[in-house]
C-alpha cells in the first residue's frame, strides 16, 4: 500500500441536497440492509456490500480530532474483509455478543457520476450472555456509494467513532 | 475458612514461599487496589506519560494518568518538560479538562484559579477582596498553592513521571539492559500516527501478566500459530531487569523451526488456513541485527511492543480492582515516508489494538479470568510454574518466569510477604 485514504468531512444539513425520494429510499434501504445483516451475523455477505476495491475502517473520533491516521480496523479491498469473515469464524475466539444497529437519518450529497458521499448516525448495542445490554458503538457512518447499474455499493465506509474507547473488544464489523 | 481478603490485607498470606502461585483476592480486593495507588503508582516508580513530541512546542501539554491519578504533561516556556497533578489547589476541580492543546495558562472553570505549565499558581481572583471585602488573609502565599508537581524525566524521546520523591533516577529504576534495547528500539526521534483505546472489565494485573506471558502466545492466538508470527518455540529469551519487574521477551531469526510436530495436540492449531492478502502479514524489519521482537514491560504499568512494522506503546490506566483503560499508541518514526507509516495504520489495525486478530483475544482471555475468580470472594489461588518456581533470566520462552519476576517486586512494595 502507499497511503491511506483521507477522511472525508461529513455531509451536514448546510451542504446535503435535496435528492429524488426515490434515491434516498435505496440509499437508506442500503445501510438498512447492511445493518440487517451484521445484526443477523450474516458475516459471509458484508464484503459484497462493497465495491470489489471498496475500504473499511472504523476510525477513532480522538484521532480525527488530532489529525493522526490510526484506525481501529482498516480492511482495503475484498479479499481483506473475507480474510477478516475467515479469521471471525474460524481462528479468533471472541465474545458472542447479540448486536443492534440503530440508524439515524442520512445526510446526502450527489457527488456527480453516479456517486453520492452519505453521512448517517449509528448507534450499536450490544447484549451479552446474561442478557445484560450496553452501547458498544454511537459515531456515524462516512460512506462513498456508488450507483454500479441500479445496484448502490459501497466505494467507502468510515466509521468515525465517539466511543473510541472500546468496550472489551472490537470483533465484526460496525 | 473465610476467604483471604474478608482478613485486613496486612495479615494476607501468600501461597507459598516464592512467586510460583498468586492469590486470587489481589485481583478482586479494593482495599488491596487502593494500596497499590498508594504504595506502586505514587511510589519510587516511574510511569509512562507519553512521547517527548506529543507536547513539541511551549505550551504543549497532554492529560494522561498515574495509576488512578489525573496527570498533566506540559512543555514549558524554556523548553522543559513539566508534570503536575491536574486537580486545583483551591478546591479540588479538574483544571485541564482536554485530551491535549497548547495554552499559556491553564484555568480552573470553578473559581478561575490559573497556573502556568509548570503548575506553578499565578492568579487568584479576588485575591485583595473586592472594595475592601474578603480577600485571602495577608499571609496567604501563593507560591504555596501550586498544583502538585510530578518529576518527569525522559529516555529515547519517552516521558516517564513519578510522584515520589524516593524513585531513583529513570535510568536507574529502568536498569541497562531495558535502557540499551529502549535506544535500540527507539533509536531516533518519534512521531505519534493515533491512539487505540479499549475498557477492559479485568484487573490491570491480569493485562500485565498477559504481556510477560510467552506461554499463551501460540496457543490462545491460533492467529500466530499459523501465520509464523510468533511460536513458543522460536528462538527467544527473557531478560529482566530491578530485582526482576521489567522484562524484555525477544525473539529472534532461526533458519530451521520444527514447529508443527509441537501444535500436534492443540486444539486451535489449524495449518489448513490462508489469508487471501497477505499484506496485513508482510512485515519488514526495521533493525539489520537477528531481533525480531522485543516485547517489553516496564513497572508497574507500561507495555511496549517492537516487531515488523509495529512500533506500539501501551499505558495500562486502572480504574477499580475489576477495570482498567488501556490507551495504544501508534508511533512512527519522525523521518519515515507515507508508506511506510500507512503500512503501520494498516498492519497494527488488523493485527493489534481491540479489533486486532492477535490481541482481541487477551481482552476476552482476561475479563473471562477477571469472571471466574471474582466468584468464592477471591479465595484460591494461581499456578505460574513454567520454567521454574525462581526468577531469573533464561534462554528460551517457555517460561512465566517475567510474572514471577512481576510478583517478586509487587510484593515488596506492597509488604505482602512469602511464606516462611
Amino acid at each position: 500500500m502507499t497511503a491511506l485514504a483521507k477522511i472525508a468531512a461529513p455531509v451536514t444539513d448546510r451542504d446535503a441536497a435535496d435528492v429524488p425520494w426515490e434515491l434516498e429510499r435505496r440509499l437508506t434501504r442500503l445501510n438498512q440492509q447492511y445493518c440487517h445483516c451484521l445484526d443477523a451475523k450474516r458475516l459471509e455477505d458484508w464484503p459484497a456490500f462493497f465495491a470489489e476495491d471498496g475500504l473499511y475502517r472504523i476510525y477513532p473520533r480522538e484521532n480525527l480530532e488530532a489529525g493522526l491516521p490510526a484506525c481501529l480496523l482498516y480492511l482495503d479491498g475484498h479479499k481483506m474483509m473475507r480474510d477478516r469473515v475467515l479469521c471471525l469464524r474460524e481462528v479468533i475466539l471472541y465474545a458472542d455478543n447479540a448486536v443492534r444497529h440503530f440508524l439515524g437519518a442520512p445526510a446526502i450529497r450527489d457527488e456527480g457520476g453516479g456517486i453520492y458521499a452519505v453521512t448517517t448516525n449509528v448507534l450499536v448495542l450490544h447484549s451479552d450472555i446474561e442478557g445484560h445490554s450496553s452501547i458498544f458503538c454511537a459515531g456515524e457512518y462516512r460512506d462513498r456509494i456508488a450507483d454500479r447499474g441500479g445496484r448502490l455499493v459501497f466505494l467507502e465506509k468510515t466509521v468515525v467513532v465517539d466511543t473510541f474507547t472500546v468496550p472489551s473488544h472490537l470483533s465484526h464489523p460496525v | 475458612m473465610s476467604a483471604p481478603h474478608a482478613n485486613s490485607i496486612d495479615r494476607l498470606q501468600w501461597p507459598g514461599p516464592d512467586d510460583s502461585a498468586v492469590p486470587y483476592t489481589v485481583y478482586v480486593d479494593e482495599e488491596i487496589f487502593r494500596r497499590e495507588q498508594e504504595r506502586i503508582f505514587q511510589g519510587p516508580v516511574w510511569s509512562y506519560l507519553g512521547l517527548e513530541s506529543e507536547v513539541l512546542r511551549p505550551g504543549d501539554f497532554l492529560s494522561t494518568y498515574i495509576g488512578t491519578t489525573p496527570v498533566v504533561l506540559n512543555r514549558g516556556r524554556d523548553g522543559g518538560l513539566n508534570g503536575f497533578v491536574n486537580r486545583c489547589a483551591h478546591r479540588g476541580a479538574t483544571v485541564v479538562r482536554e485530551r491535549r492543546g497548547n495554552c499559556k495558562v491553564h484555568t480552573c472553570l470553578y473559581h478561575q484559579w490559573s497556573y502556568d505549565a509548570e503548575g506553578n499558581l499565578v492568579g487568584i481572583p479576588y485575591r485583595r477582596g473586592l472594595n475592601g471585602a474578603g480577600g485571602f488573609p495577608a499571609d496567604f502565599r501563593p507560591e504555596e498553592h501550586g498544583l502538585r508537581k510530578v518529576r518527569v524525566a525522559a529516555i529515547q524521546g519517552l516521558v516517564f513521571g513519578t510522584m515520589s520523591a524516593e524513585a531513583p533516577p529513570l535510568e536507574t529504576f529502568l536498569g541497562d539492559t531495558i535502557c540499551d534495547r529502549l535506544r535500540r528500539v527507539f533509536n531516533r526521534p518519534l512521531i505519534s500516527l493515533g491512539y487505540q483505546r479499549q475498557r477492559v472489565r479485568a484487573n490491570w494485573k491480569l493485562m500485565v501478566e498477559n504481556v510477560k506471558d510467552s506461554y499463551h502466545g501460540a496457543l490462545l492466538h491460533a492467529f500466530n500459530s499459523r501465520f509464523g508470527f510468533f511460536r513458543s518455540t522460536q528462538r527467544g529469551d527473557v531478560r529482566m531487569t530491578s530485582g526482576g519487574v521489567h522484562g524484555i521477551l525477544t525473539t529472534y531469526s532461526t533458519q530451521s523451526e520444527q514447529v508443527a510436530s509441537a501444535f500436534d495436540q492443540v486444539t486451535t492449531f489449524k495449518p489448513s488456513l490462508t489469508l487471501e492478502d497477505m499484506s496485513v502479514v508482510r512485515f519488514t524489519r526495521e533493525h539489520a541485527d537477528d531481533i525480531v521482537t522485543s516485547i517489553i514491560s516496564l513497572f508497574p504499568s507500561c507495555l511496549m511492543l517492537h516487531g515488523g512494522t509495529f512500533l506500539i506503546i501501551r499505558q495500562v490506566r486502572p480504574k477499580s480492582a475489576s477495570e482498567f483503560e488501556m490507551v495504544w499508541t501508534i508511533v512512527g518514526f519522525a523521518d519515515e515516508d507515507e508508506e511506510r507509516k500507512a503500512l503501520r495504520v494498516m498492519q497494527t489495525a488488523n493485527l493489534l489494538g481491540p479489533a486486532g486478530y492477535v490481541s482481541m483475544e487477551d481482552a476476552e482471555a482476561i475479563e473471562a479470568t477477571q469472571t471466574a475468580l471474582s466468584g468464592e470472594g477471591g479465595g484460591g489461588q494461581g499456578v505460574i510454574a513454567l520454567g521454574g518456581r525462581t526468577v531469573e533470566n533464561q534462554d528460551h520462552l517457555v517460561t512465566e518466569v517475567a510474572i514471577r519476576g512481576f510478583w517478586k517486586g509487587y510484593r515488596r512494595l506492597m509488604g505482602f510477604e512469602a511464606q516462611p
